[in-house]
C-alpha cells in the first residue's frame, strides 16, 4: 500500500473508499470525478509501514510539489507530496508535506498555505472532530 | 489537474511580442521569433558586451568583468544553444542599464504550461539541481538579497520601468511568483531577468547554479 492514499467517503453510496495508484508513478487524480463526494477521512500509506491520517476537516487538499531546471535533467522531479485539512469554522489549514525523506507538519492561514499563496483543488469534508495524525 | 507538461522559451529579438507558438513558440506576436529551450543541454549565460549575437559555442566566450565601483548590470543575455551550437542573443533581457534592447519589456523569457495547476508556479536560483542549497556566490553567498540573478514576472504586464529592480533570487527564500493565483487552464508565464555583478564580487571560476520553477499539481 506504500505512496497510495486511501480516501473513505460519506454516505452509503458504493464506493466508499477509493484508492489510488502509486502516486511517485501514476497521476493521482485528485481532480477527478470519484474525489468530488464528500470526504470522511485520507489515509496516505508511507513506505515505513505507517500512515498519514486525516479526518473532520471542512475541506481537503492534495497535490505534488514538482521542479524543472535548466541544466537539469530536463525532467520534471517530484519534491514532495502534501496533504491538506481546512479545520472546521477556522481559516486554519492543516497541512503535512511528505518529501525529502521526512514529513514535516505545518499550520498556515486559510488562502496562504503554500508559498503564501492560495492553493486550488480543495474537496468538501464532513467537518467533525478535526484529526491529524500519524499511526502504524 | 494532472501533471502539465511545461516548457522553457525565449525570444531571440528585438521585438516585444508574446509566444503564441505555446509549446512549439516560433513566430509569435509582433514579429517576435520564440525559441524553447533545451533543458538538459542549454544554458542561459551573462556576458561582456565583445560577445556577438550567433557565436559559435566552441569559441571564445567573454565573461563578465567587475566593474572598478559601483554595480554592472551584465551588458548582454545569451543561450548557449546545443543543438544549434551558438550563443543565441536574448536582446530584450535585463534593463536599459545593459547594452542590448532590455528595459521595460514583457515578452522576454516565457514557461508554457500545456495545463492547470494547483498552485501559483515560482521561479528559483539554487545551486545545482538537487535544490538543497542557495550558497553559491552568485547567489548571495548566503544573503540573498545580494544574489546577482534578479528576475521580474511579466505574466501580466510589462515590469513598469525601464531600469527595473527585480527581486534577488536564490532558493525559496527569494523567488518570484509567476503570476497572481494558480492556473485554471493552459497559459505562457513571462519573466524578465539580469545579472547586477558588484565592484565587491569574487571572481568565479566556475558555477552550477540552475534556474528551477516549482509548481503543484494533482
Amino acid at each position: 500500500m506504500s505512496w497510495r492514499i486511501r480516501v473513505t467517503f460519506m454516505g452509503k453510496l458504493s464506493p466508499k473508499t477509493y484508492i489510488t495508484p502509486d502516486i511517485r508513478h501514476k497521476n493521482p487524480g485528485w481532480a477527478d470525478e470519484i474525489f468530488n463526494r464528500t470526504i470522511e477521512s485520507i489515509e496516505f500509506f508511507l513506505p515505513t509501514g505507517h500512515k498519514l491520517v486525516m479526518s473532520g476537516m471542512e475541506q481537503y487538499n492534495f497535490f505534488v510539489e514538482a521542479s524543472q531546471s535548466i541544466k537539469g535533467t530536463g525532467c520534471v522531479k517530484i519534491k514532495a507530496f502534501w496533504f491538506c485539512g481546512k479545520l472546521p469554522g477556522k481559516d486554519i489549514v492543516e497541512m503535512w508535506r511528505v518529501g525529502d525523506g521526512k514529513v514535516i507538519r505545518d499550520r498556515k492561514p486559510w488562502g496562504h498555505e503554500w508559498g503564501g499563496g492560495p492553493t486550488r483543488g480543495w474537496k468538501a469534508g464532513s467537518s467533525g472532530k478535526p484529526v491529524a495524525m500519524i499511526r502504524k | 489537474m494532472s501533471l502539465p507538461n511545461t516548457y522553457w522559451l525565449y525570444n531571440n529579438t528585438e521585438n516585444d511580442g508574446a509566444n503564441t507558438g505555446n509549446a512549439s513558440g516560433g513566430a509569435g506576436d509582433a514579429s517576435s521569433y520564440w525559441v524553447v529551450i533545451d533543458l538538459t543541454n542549454d544554458t542561459i549565460l551573462f556576458l561582456d558586451d565583445q560577445q556577438t549575437d550567433g557565436d559559435p559555442n566552441s569559441g571564445t566566450k567573454y565573461p563578465v568583468i567587475i566593474p572598478d565601483s559601483g554595480d554592472l548590470e551584465a551588458p548582454k543575455t545569451f543561450v548557449d544553444d546545443d543543438s544549434a551550437s551558438i550563443f543565441d542573443q536574448v536582446p530584450l533581457a535585463g534593463t536599459t542599464n545593459g547594452e542590448q534592447s532590455g528595459g521595460d519589456t514583457r515578452y522576454v523569457f516565457a514557461i508554457y504550461f500545456d495545463g492547470a495547476t494547483a498552485g501559483i508556479p515560482t521561479l528559483e536560483a539554487w545551486d545545482d539541481n538537487t535544490h538543497d542549497t542557495a550558497d553559491d556566490d552568485f547567489l548571495g553567498g548566503g544573503t540573498p538579497a545580494n544574489s546577482t540573478l534578479l528576475a521580474i514576472t511579466t505574466t501580466n504586464g510589462s515590469p513598469g520601468s525601464a531600469t527595473w529592480a527585480g527581486t534577488p533570487l536564490s532558493g525559496t527564500d527569494s523567488s518570484i511568483e509567476l503570476d497572481t493565483a494558480a492556473l485554471s487552464a493552459a497559459k505562457n508565464l513571462y519573466f524578465n531577468i539580469k545579472q547586477v555583478i558588484p565592484s565587491t564580487f569574487t571572481p568565479q571560476s566556475n558555477s552550477d547554479i540552475v534556474l528551477t520553477l516549482r509548481f503543484l499539481y494533482s
